[in-house]
């Protein structure tokens, strides 16, 4: 791994495959870090991959602004820059990643060739329990103060409906991200911007989405359907507010298909990446 | 039927007959959504092969297979069956969904057009069910649905084939209802009432209408046809989810003006049967 500094921040990324050509930019979901797309890394080989920890996520530093989908938007953007990437990009986005991506497609969409939104965070209100819970004033900071080891093998069950995924590795890099000095208060922050204690805000959803359809890409939804952070009935609300979008909803799967089926997600994107930054001049589906 | 547990769709086969149009279509794609490869059956090809390629434009992770066939032929149901048996061992979700219509009075219609009515509606489906079911009990918690019809709890003058296929679709839904508990597989019978589909503009008119009945005979269907078919889709996949043993579509809406309709005069006591009958559904919940 490797680190590059953004506004005086030092940003943790990862970047794989040929320098030149497309790149795929891979985005996390709130308090995780990039290791949650290192399977993709060894399948995407044809282009150059890169997954960032999102400023104040994983072993990153916050940036000194208030944390909020604008500023998350803006710290990928401002880490491509310092990575030389210019050329328009293919963004995924798991959770909170998804609506950072369609974030920066609608602060710069000349930029973006694809969107790929991964159990994404934009699409309803339902949340899982524990993400509520931060919102109760007095209670977020004490419950994220102590990320143990039995505490994050909890949070990791939550993630995966199988649960050999839940590697002593896994939650070892939970327990070392939980113990970074912002990691509470970047998570706080967040969670707050994008909801409550009655679930995901409605308003922002609404104007976030209303920007995304007037700036249509090819676009791939996919979900688990066993996801208990936000259910899959969301991907219904997702294809009729994204029209344009292909879908596919994997049997068997929790909040993270790019780790629990990395070889059909890794089929399924392919044929995605290989498309061009061509402004689309039609809504017709790819 | 909570025994059973939710039906999960994503990652099963469904196989849904009479997929090119009106519910089946809004099934095949709501299927789609909810992650189920698909086997779509119909007779009319172009309309099908329009139905499967919208599926797998927005589903390229799908498998949608479609079947070309007349199920009024016996050879040709059985086709059907072979070529899912072939392809699909195993099958979560089996929908008994096409259906036609017949107009005219029983001394209206002829004999083959009763039958013809009575094989696309009943024996289709018995056929289908029969020879799938070693793909449906392959493993535990598939879901079988039959679609009959308001025509299959009550039956009015004028729709004598119709009835009598949509009732005897209902008496071996309810019997497979209990017999395949035993096998882990769960069945729901559905009766819509007034779904706007192509069923009316695909109705075979009895010989011996008068041809000034068919005209106003069409026009009143298509007036009472009013209920959109991806509703009545969606109260379909949320009866097979929770394993419903009955599901009735648009009746309380259209029940009462249908039977005004019908039943110039003696609608009063047709309505007052159907009300008993659904407050002892309702009580058996």
């Amino acid at each position: 791994m490797n680190y590059v500094e953004v506004h005086g921040s030092r940003i943790r990324y990862h970047a794989t495959g040929p320098a030149d050509g497309p790149a795929v930019v891979l985005l996390h979901g709130i308090g995780r870090s990039l290791e949650d797309w290192l399977p993709q890394h060894d399948r995407l080989t044809e282009h150059r991959v890169i997954s960032l920890d999102m400023p104040g996520f994983g072993l990153s530093q916050r940036l000194p602004a208030r944390t909020t989908l604008t500023c998350l938007a803006e710290g990928v953007w401002a880490t491509l820059d310092a990575l030389g990437v210019t050329d328009p990009v293919h963004l995924m986005g798991n959770s909170l990643g998804g609506a950072v991506a369609m974030q920066m497609l609608v602060d710069d969409p000349a930029r973006v060739t694809t969107l790929t939104l991964v159990n994404s965070a934009g699409f309803g209100k339902e949340v899982t329990f524990a993400l509520r819970m931060l919102a109760i004033p007095f209670l977020g900071r004490p419950l994220l103060g102590r990320i143990d080891p039995r505490v994050a093998k909890r949070v990791e069950r939550s993630l995966f409906a199988d649960r050999a995924l839940v590697t002593q590795e896994r939650i070892a890099m939970a327990v070392r991200i939980g113990r970074q000095p912002d990691f509470a208060a970047v998570y706080l922050e967040i969670a707050r911007a994008l909801g409550g204690f009655r679930g995901i805000a409605p308003r922002w959803r609404a104007e976030l989405l209303n920007r995304v359809v007037r700036n249509p890409r090819p676009t791939l939804i996919l979900w688990g359907d066993r996801d208990l952070i936000l259910p899959s009935v969301h991907l219904s609300a997702a294809r009729a507010a994204l029209p344009h979008a292909q879908s596919h909803l994997f049997p068997d799967t929790g909040h993270m298909p790019q780790l629990e089926r990395p070889d059909e997600f890794a089929r399924l994107v392919k044929p995605l990446l290989a498309l061009t930054a061509e402004p689309p001049r039609t809504h017709s589906p790819l | 039927m909570t025994r059973l547990g939710h039906f999960r769709f994503a990652g099963h086969t469904a196989v849904v007959t009479g997929a090119a149009s009106g519910i089946g279509e809004q099934l095949a794609y709501q299927l789609g959504e909810l992650g189920s490869h698909l086997v779509l059956v119909d007779r009319d090809e172009a309309r099908l092969k329009t139905v499967a390629d919208r599926v797998r434009a927005s589903h390229p992770g799908l498998t949608v297979d479609s079947i070309v066939a007349d199920l009024a032929d016996r050879a040709q149901v059985e086709g059907v069956a072979t070529k899912v048996l072939a392809d699909h061992p195993a099958i979560g979700l089996l929908v008994n969904n096409a259906g036609i219509a017949l107009g005219g009075r029983f001394d209206q219609v002829t004999v083959e057009e009763f039958e013809t009515v009575m094989n696309v509606n009943f024996r289709a489906p018995m056929l289908l069910t029969h020879a799938l079911l070693p793909a449906l009990t392959a493993a535990p918690g598939s879901h079988l649905v039959n679609v009959s019809s308001l025509f299959g709890l009550i039956a009015p003058a004028g729709q004598s084939a119709y009835a009598a296929s949509k009732f005897a679709l209902r008496g071996l839904s309810q019997a497979l209802h209990t017999e395949l508990a035993e096998n882990g597989v769960g069945v729901t019978t559905v009766h819509p009432g007034g779904i706007r589909t192509r069923i009316a503009e695909g109705a075979i008119v009895g010989t011996h209408v008068p041809t000034s009945e068919i005209e106003p005979n069409r026009k009143l269907f298509d007036a009472l046809l009013t209920y959109p078919p991806e509703k009545a889709a969606r109260q379909i996949i949320e009866a097979v989810a929770k394993r419903k043993p009955r599901l009735l579509i648009a009746l309380s809406a259209k029940a009462p003006d249908l039977l005004a309709r019908l039943f110039p005069v003696g609608h009063a006591r047709v309505m007052q049967f159907l009300t008993t009958t659904s407050v002892k559904i309702g009580a058996r919940r």
